[in-house]
């Protein structure tokens, strides 16, 4: 052995001082909840000091091998989960919470999980935005295998990041119940679900096989197919196509719009003049206009589509007829995946694209029917909301008035979402009069600083004006 | 769009848990003496949700470990022990055998010797498998 047991088991347990330290550090810090902080004193304390027990006993030991509990905490070491809870809490601070979004959030999650949890809300220079659960998992591993008990925090911990420069950026807000999508998909094993109802026997997965070929010379098997496809291409596809209707279920237009707004400001400016939106597939997501039908089918499937306004159905038939009729073509590529120890190459092109969209054309009835019962039918956009967003910004934000209630009574969360995006498309210009001053050199930032102000702020009253009138 | 893949790291904590129920039960099969009852019965559940996968039903070991997760363990030991499964209709024969060893056993408290070495191997592989899965890191390359 390079180095002896003692050797390695006192560099772990350096690794865990420093970690202390570090809890230290973070307990000191001001939270925006006060049980992050008693998560940090109680229980990330005690699973660092019987960390550092368990090694203190090895360490004693006589004998030459690491005790079971040694490799178990190596193992949960090794894998990260307390340093990732460690970095989320010293990045989330009070300055840098979205609350009025943030509590869109926590309700709607709350209605559709009936678990309780806390949302540590992280910054990031980066335009990205994640959603995921980061202590219910360690938790559970803790008392099964290590017999922990006593932990102060029994509920879950979402972590959020968020694009810094956005933290106010409402209309962008339609993302964020993308990757709350991605958050119920994996937290349900909903993608799973659905990949399950693929007919592994028809023609149209078996010719998959075409695509692929096995290092070692093999015809590929049925189950060779089931197994690529459940880690590669199909099972991705399906999360984000999930993802997206979930979003489109819960917040409708504003979804679309967002993920446009933040499409289009990616898109090389040579692309775009030139009709050559970038329109690929890959081994992650299908491709956007693939994602644009989906979105307007699921509006259709709601029955609102024809209830929007003309000219915001309009505006998504241009997104789709752009991305449909992009110039920018799919290349032939090709990559190695490795499975149980046999490398595949698998041929991109066209036509393999064309094959996985038709399989997962047949799975789309499902994913709606089910994104429709996970969700319930209290959280999912109707009419009746969109009605409201569409006189919220009649009568309130195009007259410069926040949209916190309308006919005396409290808006709802997601109408107001959504009445940001009807008066940037319908009222733009009747607001840019109204106000005067927005017109010049800053072009639309100004118009949608204020738009996003007067959101923000209606958030945040009808939300009490609710609870009033509940 | 973007998403932060920290949370499959997470659920490999999952894997874990079941490679160490594995364990157990591997060494109370070689042992000959009966499982602690959880062991057992999370290792007879792997078997079923396999089954449930053939026949089209859903069902999950947890939510973070489903029929198809454990088909794609178990097919993956079955090729290592050099046991061709081409189809699912042969996968769901496979499970079915091993599913009905470990009812056996459980009644019984044995097994015949052949079938007790084949299953101790079996979960032997399957338990190299969940291993495998521990410490594969995105090893695919992509060579565009």
């Amino acid at each position: 052995m390079i180095i002896s047991k003692k050797e390695y088991l006192n560099n772990l347990l350096d690794s865990f001082c420093k970690y202390e330290e570090k809890l230290n550090i973070l307990s000191n810090k001001a939270y925006p909840s006060d049980i992050v902080k008693k998560f940090i004193e109680k229980d990330l304390k005690m699973i660092i000091f019987e960390f550092e027990e368990i090694v203190h006993k090895d360490l004693k030991s006589s004998n030459d091998h690491f005790s079971e509990k040694t490799v178990l905490v190596n193992y949960i070491w090794d894998q990260g989960p307390l340093q990732n809870i460690a970095k989320a809490v010293a990045n989330t601070d009070f300055k840098s919470h979205p609350l009025e979004i943030m509590n869109v959030f926590r309700d709607l999650i709350k209605d559709i999980e009936k678990n309780d949890f806390e949302i540590l809300t992280i910054p990031r220079e980066e335009m990205n935005f994640s959603f995921s659960e980061i202590w219910f998992k360690l938790k559970r591993i803790l008392e099964k295998e290590l017999n922990m008990s006593g932990f102060t925090v029994n509920k879950k911990f979402i972590k959020l990041t968020f694009p810094k420069n956005h933290k106010n950026n409402l209309l962008l807000s339609g993302i964020f119940f993308h990757e709350i999508g991605h958050y119920l998909v994996e937290e349900n094993n909903f993608a799973d679900r659905i990949f399950q109802n693929i007919d592994f026997s028809s023609a149209d997965f078996l010719s998959l096989r075409k695509y692929i070929y096995a290092n070692n010379g093999n015809q590929l098997g049925q189950v060779e197919l089931v197994n690529i496809f459940k880690r590669y291409y199909l099972i991705n596809w399906i999360k984000e196509l999930l993802s997206d209707i979930l979003a489109v279920y819960t917040v409708g237009p504003a979804f679309i719009f967002s993920m446009f707004n933040l499409v289009i400001n990616s898109t090389n400016v040579n692309n775009f003049q030139n009709d050559n939106l970038i329109n690929n597939c890959s081994v992650s997501h299908p491709r956007f206009s693939f994602r644009f039908n989906l979105m307007s089918k699921a509006l259709k499937e709601l029955k609102i589509y024809n209830e929007l306004p003309e000219p915001l159905r309009d505006k998504i038939k241009s997104y789709q007829d752009a991305y449909a009729n992009s110039n920018n073509q799919q290349s032939n590529r090709s990559g190695n995946i490795r499975i149980n120890n046999i490398y595949y190459r698998i041929q991109e092109s066209k036509f393999l694209f064309q094959q996985l969209e038709k399989i997962i054309n047949n799975l789309i009835p499902d994913m709606l029917a089910e994104s429709e019962q996970l969700l319930g039918e209290r959280n999912i956009i109707n009419k009746d909301k969109l009605n409201q967003a569409e006189k919220l910004a009649q009568q309130r934000i195009k007259e410069v008035i926040p949209p916190n209630e309308l006919y005396n009574t409290a808006a709802d969360p997601i109408a107001i979402i959504n009445s940001g995006w009807y008066t940037k498309l319908l009222y733009k210009s009747s607001l840019k009069k109204r106000v005067g001053k927005i017109e010049g050199k800053n072009g639309d930032y100004d118009l949608n600083l204020l738009i996003n102000d007067l959101m923000k702020y209606s958030l945040r009253t009808s939300r009490i004006q609710r609870r009033w009138q509940d | 769009m973007l998403m932060d893949y920290s949370q499959k790291q997470e659920n490999s904590l999952f894997d874990l848990s079941l490679s160490l129920a594995f364990k157990k039960f591997i060494n109370s099969l070689t042992e000959a003496k009966d499982s602690k009852s959880e062991n057992y019965k999370l290792t007879i559940k792997f078997f079923e949700v396999i089954i449930d996968f053939c026949n089209k039903q859903f069902s999950e070991l947890n939510n973070e470990f489903s029929g198809a997760d454990a088909f794609s363990i178990f097919t993956s030991a079955l090729n290592n022990m050099d046991i061709k499964v081409e189809t699912i209709d042969d996968v769901l024969e496979e499970a079915e055998k091993y599913r009905n060893y470990l009812i056996s056993f459980k009644r019984e408290g044995t097994l015949e010797p052949g079938e007790m070495d084949e299953l101790i191997k079996l979960l032997e592989e399957i338990n190299n498998q969940l291993k495998l899965k521990l410490e594969s890191n995105q090893m695919n390359s992509w060579g565009y």
